[in-house]
């Protein structure tokens, strides 16, 4: 009964959550920090783009701390959407994966998950076996503040599943991140904003790895813009043949694109001309253009 | 920069060189003592040690004080250590000792030593300040001594030594993604230009992702100080580490994104020093396992 009685408190504290205050035995829990996006370079200076372009919300913080136990640092992302807590997610799947929330890894002292609209980033400064205990039983508590699990990204559908690496998908909306996964180009020539979104993964075949992105834009006129500006910026001097502007990079690889409604199609890079032309058919015709041809 | 800016096809192109183009698996000559032209006007020590941080990651004070007097007297080409420090700075100087403090923070035991190494050769204590944003003390300062850790950085590539005045500028997000080719320029103003002469690295544990936050899934102990009176050709040998070991990880080429396109910019349009790796003199010394250059 007093553990049920806690757990409503928590939930019912005024200004959002609470963090576990106790999740280990022996271990202290400093007070909690509530930031606001306004705030954000303050608790992280030079790292809140990457949260801002997620739309964060609010970010709750608190420490644990245990004589002869590195500290260990519980943060909870608020995003506006569950897509938003993938995205974030999404960034570096690096780990070992665990059933924690709706997806989680954890590797060498760090672990991350997402649930619902919330992204879970928990660090020890540094790795013992009792600090990694600790972290694996806070992120269970704090998973349970974070109420009914959330629908994954739809986006995540504009990916055909053959020879995806799901691993590798990352969804996102801005230019920067597009950068933080793949340069592309310092400008952002497909005008990414927070009013995009984006998906894009890797395909594995014989040849090598082909890497895919599409983009979603809040209108057909948007998505004709970006992909115009695709091509004269970034095809640039290239030969382009077919329908989908399939063209031979300067080192070797194959790019094409292709607009299909408000979406646009990109194969940034693939091993071989053949790849290059099934990889963008197959995604075409998975986001609803016939035979693959471009509307 | 051209109007458009750069793109990923001006690295496949060649049309942006140097160890920005290594970043985006352009492929450079391999540098090192064994590579390095004679004459070379750069030089960049590397000193290392196995046991310069202890199991629990604590900085092993003894160590690193040799480290550093090794690193600064290889870098200055002089007999001894303190006839290096007696070269670089007077009794009379005002000394900054300039540390990063966001993402991977130099271990401040470093600064502390390096104080103790300028207070031996007569800088009077009040004349030696710890400089992380303070502007104002920038300006106090006849000389500086840059001391980042070494680390990517996910708005500018790298974010080692070039970044790590940006705070000075007074305009950080001036200098970030497309305009991290500028982060030279802040060397050049007014009360920062010719102040630097000398620059450590520390490559204690360097994190070769580019977080933005702590990430111990790409941190690893390189038990290392990089020393070089050039910043460009520090930053370019700090790049090549942070480079092949991203390499090692994936086991495949794995560029760092964005490209760390200031270390070009920083010797091509500022003149600040070399970054082409085939013309800097590479002195490696200590712990022989997983040099990475």
């Amino acid at each position: 009964m007093h553990c049920v009685i806690s757990v409503m408190l928590l939930l019912t504290a005024p200004g959002g959550l609470v963090l576990p205050q106790a999740p280990c035995p022996g271990w202290t829990a400093g007070p909690q920090k509530t930031v606001l996006p306004s705030g954000i370079f303050d608790y992280m200076d030079g790292a809140g783009e990457l949260y801002l372009g997620y739309g964060f919300r609010k970010l709750y913080v608190r420490e644990y701390r245990k004589s002869g136990q590195p500290t260990i640092v519980c943060e909870l992302y608020e995003l506006p959407t569950a897509a938003d807590a993938f995205g974030l997610f999404s960034y570096d799947r690096t780990g070992e994966p665990l059933k924690i929330g709706q997806g989680a890894v954890y590797a060498s002292g760090l672990l991350l998950a997402w649930h619902g609209k919330y992204f879970l980033r928990i660090l020890a400064d540094r790795e013992t076996p009792e600090s990694k205990q600790c972290a694996l039983e806070l992120a269970k508590q704090t998973i349970k503040l974070c109420g009914a699990p959330g629908k994954p990204p739809a986006a995540l559908q504009w990916l055909p599943k053959d020879n995806l690496d799901a691993e590798t998908v990352h969804y996102f909306h801005t230019h920067m991140c597009l950068n933080y996964f793949h340069f592309l180009a310092t400008k952002n020539i497909l005008n990414l904003s927070g009013k995009t979104e984006a998906v894009m993964g890797t395909y594995n075949g014989k040849q090598g790895k082909s890497l895919a992105l599409v983009v979603g834009y809040p209108s057909v006129d948007e998505a004709r813009r970006a992909w115009e500006q695709f091509r004269k910026v970034y095809l640039a001097g290239l030969s382009l043949s077919g329908p989908h502007c399939l063209a031979k990079l300067e080192n070797g690889r194959w790019v094409a694109g292709s607009q299909v409604g408000r979406k646009l199609v990109l194969v940034l890079e693939s091993p071989t001309r053949e790849d290059c032309l099934k990889l963008i058919e197959q995604i075409l015709v998975c986001n609803g253009a016939k035979g693959g041809k471009r509307r | 920069m051209k109007g458009d800016g750069i793109t990923r096809r001006d690295f496949l192109k060649g049309t942006v060189t140097g160890v920005a183009g290594l970043a985006l698996g352009a492929g450079l000559p391999t540098a090192g003592a064994e590579t390095a032209k004679k004459g070379s006007q750069s030089v960049v020590a590397v000193v290392r040690s196995s046991e310069a941080l202890t199991s629990d990651m604590q900085v092993n004070v003894t160590v690193c004080r040799n480290l550093i007097r090794q690193a600064v007297m290889q870098a200055v080409g002089t007999a001894n250590a303190s006839a290096a420090w007696k070269k670089l700075f007077k009794p009379t100087d005002v000394v900054g000792i300039v540390t990063s403090k966001a993402v991977n923070p130099t271990h401040m035991e470093l600064a502390n030593l390096v104080k103790e190494e300028l207070a031996a050769v007569g800088v009077s204590e009040q004349n030696i300040k710890f400089i992380q944003r303070e502007t104002d003390l920038v300006k106090e300062c006849t000389a500086l001594i840059a001391l980042p850790a070494l680390k990517a950085h996910w708005l500018t590539g790298i974010g080692t030594v070039l970044k790590l005045y940006i705070m000075f500028s007074g305009k950080p997000s001036n200098y970030h993604n497309e305009n991290s080719s500028k982060l030279g320029e802040i060397w050049q103003m007014d009360f920062i230009k010719g102040k630097t002469r000398l620059v450590l690295i520390d490559a204690l544990r360097p994190t070769c992702d580019k977080g933005p936050q702590v990430d111990p899934r790409y941190q690893w102990v390189y038990g290392g100080i990089i020393a070089s009176t050039d910043p460009v050709a520090a930053e370019a040998v700090g790049l090549k580490i942070i480079q092949a070991k991203r390499d090692e990880i994936k086991g495949e080429p794995w560029p760092l994104s964005p490209p760390p396109i200031c270390v070009a910019a920083a010797d091509k349009e500022y003149k600040l020093g070399t970054s082409d790796l085939s013309k800097i003199r590479i002195k490696k010394l200590g712990w022989n396992e997983g040099w990475l250059i």
